[in-house]
């Protein structure tokens, strides 16, 4: 009674079998054009109310903040070394200087540089014996090279970070590194350098932090559901940006379309019958949502403010908010867009990412400065390893092992580790860690959120600590 | 009927619910294991053009899982690659597909096979770390996982660390490249030795799936593993146990697994599970009537062909979180104003039977009423209704 009729043997994938769906490629629709389509619906001007309650810049076409295919041939000539002087003393509003909040009012900011962040061309060896001999069309000259010591400096285009302050971590990677970037990044994620756990190091943490007064602890932004937040029991949250917050909370009185959704929503959540915990879900997203959106009354223009990568600009911009309204979120992990996998024209790609970077943490810290909240907030970079000694034929630089991270934030200055030699490297030709990367991952997330970091990384065998 | 279509299928479609009208739910089940399976042929990476889309592959598996003739097979065949993992992540898209096709063939055939066939495919190989594992040092991923989730389960006790060595060195001397897909044995890596496994002595990896499909726990943790998939809930030791000795006395055919399960007491009265959220995503596609952006399945952290860790994805306890909801939240509205309009007449009515639901709550009803009356316009109304409804209690479980 119920037989199918027999199908004709398909001979070719079967596209275009679904029921009546038009032939475009589905693809993600952006805040810009959400913002357009709600204005559409409500007929009248809502765009640029939403997520940034103050309401006072419109969001309309930016095309001119499209990234450029190529960056200034040139990197701005800021605070460039003159005689060995240190240009890390330059500014006045440092970062480095404040004193820390305490600590469980203390945001963590994680921000990985996917793709392997090359160490030699973030903080640049430029005295170290050796950098002069494996670099030569990737190599940053002297004199642009912004000094910190006779043996290293930054990047030129790390100016604004350099005159914040920050620490410095060097030599840190694996004892036994793997080329593989899935290795790597679920090694990292785990927080151990030689082996993969089954849970991430900030899932552990928020297992940790966790009390029940806030729906999450520990949120990424921008990925999907991250490995690196696998916890035993903590929930914690991905969030693929600022939208899907909006989407839940916070709509303007006069979008009559969004409310009634989350109005909706709302009704959905007090209802009755199956689906508790479904249901359950639906009031913490409504309440948490309005816990940040709703009063997002920052005014800040992520475009304006941040620049043109918009998401990473915006995941920052969360994290700044989630830190004014003390959201009793405690960690926020955000994948920078952006490749640091320099296979070929490492030489122009790299300082592109590294003005990204610069312009996006100077914003950010001007906007958390001007809440008066800076000293909540600390920023460490990760990445899944560094890029090889020496250069490929490409203008590029392959998978290497160790590398150098930066940390931002309260009570940061200085190098800390140990730079891997340049002269004496591996049988592969590449750096040898001086420590395992969890020492890192150990000093600066047990000491700034107060953790026990024994138990949240029982590899480390010392805890790099980056803050005086 | 829905809860069944639901969990023995991506559905309900509306081509299922006109096709099943009126039937009981056991009259669903009998013909769904009675329906032949549709045919599919895999593609190969160039039929795919795999060099400009990463996730070619996996656009069109869920291009096959929106098929209306997808039924039981297709839910099957995802199954298979939840519990015999390899991800696209680690080894090339050939072999990806290679395994794909490995697993639509045996998805209803003998586990044996299927679990013979997989060990030495290339995605497998390479998963696992097989590939260039030598008996002098064996590289013990592959041996571990192979007892601890394909075959025997860790809860079983049936084995201890000498048997995962002994199997690791047994197994070792494969070799598998992903481009031309070659799958070889170098006899100088491999075991000069036999070893035991499982108290049998085993010179080779055949030897090696021989002693685990034997064991009796083979049966009950594949079982096992089968009915939990389905039901969203692990069955009481008795019910495991009892298909278990079904599934051994049948000679681990998976067709009379299947229809041990699917026709079991236990089966039919459990009660409502979270929808995995890929079953929300196609679902959510029939309700929209347009497709989803892959990116939501990645946020809600289930996509095809890309499973998290070797243990596949994690049970229907996850797929409720405030993270999911957000994310559904986001597709749906991001989808809704393209919908067909709905009814003028009985808007609410028709969104629910667009989303495939047949029995809501009251208070689900009047949440969608009031809603409904808070806008004005067709348009208005019907972007609304749809988003809504794919955030209901009742569309989220099945």
């Amino acid at each position: 009674m119920f037989d199918e009729p027999t199908p004709a043997p398909r001979t070719t994938a079967p596209a275009g079998d679904g029921p009546g769906f038009p032939p475009s490629a589905p693809r993600r629709i952006s805040r810009r054009e959400l913002l357009a389509w709600l204005a559409a619906a409500a007929g009248a001007g809502v765009a640029g109310t939403s997520v940034f309650a103050g309401g006072s810049r419109p969001v309309g076409p930016r095309a001119e903040r499209t990234a450029p295919a190529m960056p200034p041939a040139t990197p701005d000539p800021v605070a460039r070394r003159e005689g060995g002087a240190t240009s890390l003393s330059s500014g006045t509003a440092r970062w480095s200087d404040l004193a820390p909040a305490p600590t469980d009012r203390r945001l963590l900011v994680v921000i990985e540089l996917a793709g392997g962040n090359d160490g030699l061309s973030t903080v640049v060896p430029a005295g170290i014996a050796g950098y002069h001999d494996l670099r030569s069309a990737t190599r940053i000259d002297d004199d642009d090279v912004l000094s910190i010591d006779d043996e290293v400096g930054l990047h030129p285009n790390l100016a604004g970070v350099a005159a914040l302050g920050l620490s410095i971590v060097e030599g840190i990677g694996s004892s036994a590194p793997d080329g593989s970037h899935f290795e790597m990044f679920a090694r990292w994620w785990g927080g151990h350098s030689e082996r993969v756990e089954t849970t991430g190091w900030i899932g552990r943490a928020a297992d940790l932090l966790h009390d029940g007064s806030v729906p999450t602890t520990a949120i990424s932004v921008g990925s999907g559901a991250h490995p690196i937040l696998r916890s035993e029991a903590a929930p914690t949250l991905s969030l693929p940006s600022l939208d899907a917050l909006w989407a839940v909370a916070g709509a303007p009185l006069d979008d009559r379309f969004l409310g009634a959704f989350q109005t909706g929503l709302e009704a959905l959540a007090d209802g009755a019958g199956s689906g508790e915990r479904h249901r359950r879900a639906l009031g913490d997203a409504r309440s948490f949502g309005e816990r940040i959106v709703a009063r997002d009354d920052s005014g800040v223009d992520v475009y304006d403010e941040y620049g043109y990568d918009w998401g990473f600009g915006s995941a920052l911009h969360l994290a700044a908010t989630l830190a004014v309204h003390d959201a009793g979120v405690r960690i926020v992990h955000i994948v920078m867009d952006g490749d640091f996998d320099t296979h070929e024209g490492h030489d122009w790609r790299h300082p592109a990412l590294m003005a990204d970077l610069d312009r996006n943490l100077v914003a950010f810290h001007a906007e958390l400065d001007a809440a008066g909240v800076a000293d909540r907030v600390a920023v460490m970079t990760v990445s899944e390893f560094g890029r090889t000694a020496a250069e490929n034929g490409s203008r590029g630089l392959d998978h290497g092992t160790a590398s150098t991270a930066l940390v931002l934030g309260p009570g940061t200055g200085g190098r800390f580790g140990r730079h891997p030699s340049l002269t004496s490297l591996d049988e592969h030709g590449d750096l040898i860690a001086t420590a395992p990367f969890e020492n890192y991952l150990a000093g600066t997330v047990g000491h700034w959120l107060g953790l026990p970091a024994d138990s949240l990384f029982p590899s480390a065998t010392d805890h790099l600590r980056p803050f005086s | 009927m829905n809860q069944v279509l639901g969990r023995l299928t991506f559905g309900p479609t509306a081509r299922q619910r006109v096709r099943f009208s009126g039937a009981t739910a056991d009259e669903v089940v009998a013909a769904l294991l009675d329906d032949s399976p549709v045919e599919v042929a895999v593609p190969g990476p160039w039929d795919l053009d795999t060099d400009e889309d990463y996730w070619a592959p996996t656009n069109w598996w869920l291009e096959t899982m929106r098929g209306e003739l997808a039924g039981l097979d297709e839910k099957l065949a995802w199954f298979w690659h939840g519990h015999l993992t390899s991800s696209i992540g680690k080894t090339s898209h050939a072999a990806m597909l290679a395994q794909h096709e490995r697993l639509r063939r045996h998805a209803r055939g003998n586990f044996r096979d299927l679990l013979r066939e997989t060990t030495t495919d290339v995605a497998m190989l390479h998963w696992l770390d097989g590939s260039g594992s030598t008996a002098d040092s064996p590289n013990e991923n592959h041996a571990r996982e192979l007892l601890e989730l394909f075959a025997l389960g860790r809860s079983s006790r049936a084995y201890d660390e000498g048997d995962v060595r002994a199997a690791a060195i047994a197994m070792a001397g494969w070799w598998a490249d992903g481009e031309s897909l070659e799958v070889g044995f170098d006899p100088e890596a491999g075991p000069s030795r036999p070893t035991t496994v499982l108290g049998r002595t085993c010179r080779d990896v055949d030897d090696v799936i021989d002693a685990l499909c034997d064991h009796p726990a083979c049966a009950t943790h594949v079982a096992g593993r089968l009915a939990t998939f389905l039901a969203g809930v692990e069955p009481p030791d008795e019910v495991r146990r009892e298909l278990g000795d079904h599934f051994a006395g049948a000679g681990l055919d998976i067709d009379v697994l299947v229809r041990a399960v699917c026709t079991h007491e236990w089966f039919m009265s459990a009660p409502p599970r979270p929808r995995s959220a890929l079953e929300w995503f196609l679902a959510a596609e029939r309700t929209v009537g347009d497709r989803l952006d892959v990116w939501t399945l990645e946020l809600l952290g289930q996509v095809p062909l890309s499973p998290p860790n070797v243990a596949g994805w994690p049970g229907s306890a996850r797929w409720v979180s405030v993270g999911a909801v957000l994310t559904k939240a986001e597709a749906a509205l991001g989808r809704a104003w393209d919908a067909p309009t709905l009814d003028d007449d009985d808007p609410v009515g028709d969104a629910i039977e667009r989303a495939g639901l047949t029995s809501l709550d009251p208070s689900t009803a009047a949440a969608l009423s009031s809603a409904a009356d808070r806008v004005d316009g067709r348009r208005e109304r019907s972007s609304l209704l749809l988003s809504l409804v794919a955030l209901t209690p009742e569309f989220n479980e099945t």
